[in-house]
């Protein structure tokens, strides 16, 4: 009774958060800030639900896969999304009206 | 059918739901780095729906294609990364 009451806890927070990450990436207007909106979506919200799967199991080698799957995403999600990032500003992806601050600009700047 | 299994049924559909916001800003998206970061989240999601089916069909084997998965969309991202690289030098 209990267990349930957690794991469904953690499920609906999971699923909540990745809702709002998906009404991010729709109506965010640039694709920096679609990035930022996704990327901590990829890193949290799998790792409740994936969670809440190691207590539903409750056995070792499940929990030991659902480490394995928490610690790559932790681990390859912002190397990944740095890398795509940084490849659009240097595409020139266009910038929201908006934006007050482009600080890889006046780096750059400075440098030459 | 217990709430606990209702429940997560409905967790699955919303999950659904949320793949198919994804799958519009997919179609829409401007340019190709958008539909990249949108498979990003797809990869996601995909993960998220298979660990809940996992639960609800009671099978642990699900959870090895979780897995999979994981890794998968981190090469995926990276070689998307590598390529659009390589064709903005020429």
């Amino acid at each position: 009774m209990i267990t349930e009451i957690i794991i469904l806890t953690l499920v609906f927070l999971g699923v909540l958060l990745m809702f709002i990450a998906s009404l991010g990436l729709f109506k965010m207007p640039d694709l920096f800030t679609r990035m930022s909106a996704v990327t901590k979506a990829v890193t949290f919200k799998v790792g409740l639900i994936v969670l809440s799967a190691s207590i539903y199991f409750n056995s070792f080698p499940v929990v030991m896969k659902s480490i394995l799957i928490i610690f790559l995403l932790l681990l390859t999600t912002p190397v990944s999304s740095h890398l795509l990032g940084k490849e659009a500003y240097e595409r020139k992806a266009p910038l929201w009206k908006k934006t007050l601050i482009d600080e890889l600009k006046d780096k750059k700047k400075k440098n030459n | 059918m217990s709430y606990f299994e209702i429940s997560l049924w409905g967790a699955l559909l919303a999950l659904v739901v949320a793949l198919f916001i994804t799958l519009i800003r997919f179609i829409y998206g401007p340019t190709f780095m958008d539909r990249v970061v949108t498979f990003d989240l797809m990869t996601a999601n995909l993960i998220g729906i298979i660990t809940l089916y996992a639960i609800v069909s009671d099978d642990e084997l699900l959870l090895d294609i979780a897995l999979v998965l994981a890794m998968i969309g981190f090469f995926s991202i990276t070689a998307f990364a590598y390529y659009i690289k390589k064709r903005s030098n020429k």
